[in-house]
């Protein structure tokens, strides 16, 4: 299993409904790393477990500097802050490491130019093949892959 | 590179003059070695520094007070 503390993010401007931690916001952020063509990749600071979001969605970005191909464009779109954003699709590889243990498997991903703070793990290509706690007293996610799991476990 | 196995994260205050903007740390964590206002473009900074972008950790600083929510992922 892999568990990951939830991360701080400090606000400026705290809306009444912080009731504990401090002038933060609490979010359960992860290590990612992101493989491309070749074993091309790379390393994300922070990407976000989200339950709530369908796919996970990656910058377009990374596209052609890791060599993504992507799939013909299906017409899904993104809504982000008013906007509707395409969504194209790809195969990726992600890993999440958490002390020593490492889960890297083959997803299909969606590319987005949606100004996106994270990377988010949604259902569809991560959240899917792990069975997901998310301990709010504890502010601590933990990731079991489950009998999904398509990828290695080390 | 493990990025959960590198030492202890940048103090906030590290981020303070990159808000809004997507930067490079890295890979001992002891700084912030380009900034850019998208992915694209510090992909291209870090080209001009000689720097490569498989060695660093990405990183995006938020701007301002935003409360996330799923739903807009839907």
């Amino acid at each position: 299993m892999l568990q990951f503390p939830y991360q701080p993010v400090p606000t400026t401007h705290a809306p009444p409904s912080i009731r504990f931690g401090g002038l933060v916001h609490w979010r359960p952020f992860v290590p990612l790393t992101v493989f491309g063509a070749h074993g091309r990749s790379r390393h994300f600071q922070r990407a976000l477990l989200d339950p709530g979001a369908d796919d996970t969605v990656l910058p377009m970005a990374l596209v052609p500097r890791i060599g993504i191909s992507l799939q013909p464009d299906s017409g899904h779109r993104l809504h982000w802050r008013g906007q509707l954003y395409a969504l194209r699709f790809g195969d990726v590889d992600l890993e999440l490491t958490e002390g020593g243990s490492l889960c890297r498997w083959t997803a299909m991903a969606a590319f987005s130019d949606a100004s996106i703070a994270y990377c988010i793990l949604g259902q569809r290509g991560c959240l899917e093949f792990f069975d997901a706690t998310f301990r709010g007293a504890g502010r601590l996610a933990e990731l079991a892959p489950n009998a999904n799991f398509p990828g290695t476990i080390v | 590179m493990n990025p959960k196995t590198l030492p202890t994260p940048l103090p906030e205050e590290a981020y303070a003059a990159y808000r809004g903007k997507w930067v490079a740390i890295s890979a001992d964590r002891t700084k912030i070695i380009a900034a850019a206002d998208g992915l694209d473009a510090l992909e291209d900074r870090l080209a001009a520094i000689g720097q490569d972008p498989e060695k660093v950790i990405l990183d995006r600083v938020e701007d301002e007070d935003t409360l996330l929510g799923g739903a807009e992922l839907l």
